[in-house]
């Protein structure tokens, strides 16, 4: 912890990525209206709100998944939204995304170990034995035996998936990983599973995650700077432990307040208090 | 309190899951409880516990290859096993309802919200088109939906989702329900409209005397709503107590490991969260004696080979099914 927060003190002169201005619009309508935000090399910025607030908008922009209407967007000094077809390929083998649904984003009719090698084939990259060896290496990575590289889908639990998922995405070495609400379908203690697996690969392979949730209680286990989305706007952008400490717009006070806590008596105060 | 003068009471509900050549899964295993009215109970666990199963046993909304082989559920004097058909029909949505994670499962798209909840009100009362229509107002209205008569004229998608749960509700209202049986019905919602939902179903609790039975894995939502908590593990009942028992000394391992790996304001930064080794167990793959034991830190050779009953703690405030409860319980104290 001590490690990454001393690494990206070094990489905050230059962050791995830079979003200016950024705008999407939707039918006339502004989803994301002049968002900027920077994310420290080995740091993860949390990018927190309510459903509909723009923040897997934002997100879906700068992978590129997503055209956008307006801003600019650098990732380790090159401009993305200016990048064509072979650039744009390769710049995409250094950012991938997990999403929520771990059984949605895999293909049923794929084995584990398919779904794994599958990007390094896209990329051709090594041939079928190194392949093999590669995706053993992944799964070992995200914690779980040689075993599941013959499983399908269904063969997995929501925690297995979602492990799953994750070695796929680091599958090409990114640098830089989307967590679009990765961890919010998933019980309690998986969820805790989960957390700890993505700390542990952040420290060890030095990633740079956007981690994207509702859930402030979660991104302040997460994240080293926080950013508040609300209708499309950031409203408030802190380093954590300010933002926790002493958070200024009242849509975070709002937000932090309505985290439910594991204890009955705090929390049917709030509640009983005012029902 | 006596069952008899429980709003509901459920005793060695046991049901199955038939996987073909005569072999039966375990699904919920021996479950017994009783809600008083007006009283809110939790009944905790993972996915996979068999928490979602007893309460569609309890509505006997059980479909093959599930069926219930065993046990009782009771609807103050009324035995809802014995009920087929129409009789069924009637108390079903009636006297006992039920809320969903997700509305829209519940919800018709090509209907608007009003006529789907003066329809519910029709089929439970002897009301008649008009009068529904204006109890339809009251209930949207009594639910915090402000502006009931213009929502009452939307259809499902054209809302947002806390307003499509307020509508669930306002419909299983609609017939005036003993028991309101809610499942993770926040899960899906935003954290501040969860909050609300929360507070309404707290609200209707206490002035309609409705006993509710909330089916979550998200133990501060539980405690927030609950005065009783009790924790599903492979089927079975592990542990139930007082709610704020429960949070301040569990006494089954299981209940201590999902309140330590909960994640609130105060999760400790620098260390890893405590987790709870492993996964939960599939029904088809039991461990023998305490389904528990292979992901127990306090398990012992008799865990492995005795299933310990749910028994009554022995300061009498809960029940807890671990052979240790005690032991761990004197160390507390000692």
């Amino acid at each position: 912890m001590a490690e990454s927060l001393s690494k990206g003190a070094a990489g905050a002169a230059a962050p791995l990525l830079e979003v200016r201005g950024l705008v999407k619009q939707f039918g006339g309508r502004r989803v994301v209206d002049d968002v900027s935000f920077a994310v420290a090399r080995g740091e993860t910025l949390g990018l927190v709100g309510e459903s509909g607030s723009g923040k897997s908008t934002s997100a879906r922009c700068v992978l590129r998944m997503l055209e956008a209407d307006g801003g600019e967007i650098h990732f380790d000094g090159e401009d993305v939204l200016a990048l064509e077809r072979e650039r744009l390929r390769r710049l995409r083998r250094r950012m991938q995304v997990v999403f929520q649904d771990p059984h949605g984003s895999l293909n049923r009719r794929r084995t584990v170990e398919q779904a794994l090698a599958a990007p390094l084939a896209a990329h051709g990259i090594g041939d079928k034995a190194t392949r093999r060896a590669r995706v053993a290496e992944l799964l070992e990575l995200v914690g779980l035996s040689a075993g599941f590289a013959q499983r399908r889908p269904e063969q997995l639990s929501g925690g297995q998936a979602q492990r799953v998922a994750i070695a796929r995405a680091l599958a090409l070495e990114p640098e830089f990983v989307v967590l679009d609400e990765a961890v919010s379908a998933l019980d309690v203690s998986v969820r805790a599973q989960v957390l700890n697996l993505l700390r542990t690969l952040q420290r060890e392979l030095g990633l740079t995650y956007l981690f994207i949730s509702h859930d402030l209680a979660i991104v302040r286990y997460m994240a080293h700077h926080v950013a508040v989305m609300r209708h499309g706007r950031i409203v408030e952008a802190q380093p954590r432990e300010q933002l926790f400490a002493h958070p200024q717009h009242e849509y975070t006070r709002s937000l932090m307040d309505a985290i439910p806590v594991a204890d009955p008596e705090t929390e049917q105060r709030r509640i009983l208090g005012v029902s | 309190m006596s069952p008899a003068l429980a709003a509901l009471a459920v005793e060695g509900l046991t049901v199955v899951a038939d996987a073909g050549r005569g072999r039966e899964l375990p699904i919920v295993r021996d479950v017994s409880f009783t809600v008083a009215r007006g009283a809110r109970m939790g009944l905790v666990g993972e996915s996979g516990s068999g928490k979602t199963m007893t309460a569609m046993a309890v509505m006997g909304l059980l479909r093959r290859p599930l069926r219930i082989t065993a046990g009782s559920v009771r609807l103050g004097e009324t035995d809802l096993r014995a009920l087929r058909g129409r009789a069924l029909g009637r108390v079903r949505g009636g006297r006992i309802g039920m809320i969903y994670q997700d509305p829209m499962r519940s919800l018709n798209p090509l209907h608007k919200v009003g006529d789907q909840i003066s329809e519910t009100i029709r089929l439970h009362t002897s009301l008649s088109r008009r009068e529904a229509g204006a109890r339809v107002l009251e209930l949207l209205a009594d639910v915090g939906i402000a502006d009931a008569a213009a929502k009452a004229r939307a259809y499902p998608h054209e809302l947002s989702g806390g307003m499509r749960q307020r509508v669930m509700i306002a419909m299983a209202l609609s017939a005036d329900p003993e028991v309101l049986l809610c499942d993770e019905p926040t899960t899906a919602l935003d954290v501040t409209t969860q909050r609300r939902i929360v507070e309404l179903l707290v609200r209707i609790s206490r002035e309609r005397e409705v006993a509710m039975v909330m089916i979550t894995h998200d133990l501060g939502v539980a405690a927030g709503f609950c005065d009783e908590i009790a924790v599903m593990y492979a089927g079975r009942l592990v542990e139930q107590a007082p709610v704020r028992e429960l949070y301040a000394a569990p006494r089954h391992p299981y209940t201590e490991a999902l309140l330590g790996a909960a994640c609130d304001l105060t999760l400790p930064l620098e260390r890893p969260i405590p987790t709870i080794a492993g996964q939960p167990p599939l029904p088809g793959q039991l461990a023998s004696g305490c389904s528990f034991h292979p992901r127990c830190p306090y398990a012992q050779e008799v865990c492995v080979e005795q299933r310990p009953p749910l028994e009554t703690a022995a300061d009498g405030g809960g029940r807890v099914a671990c052979h240790f409860a005690l032991t761990r319980e004197e160390v507390r104290h000692g």
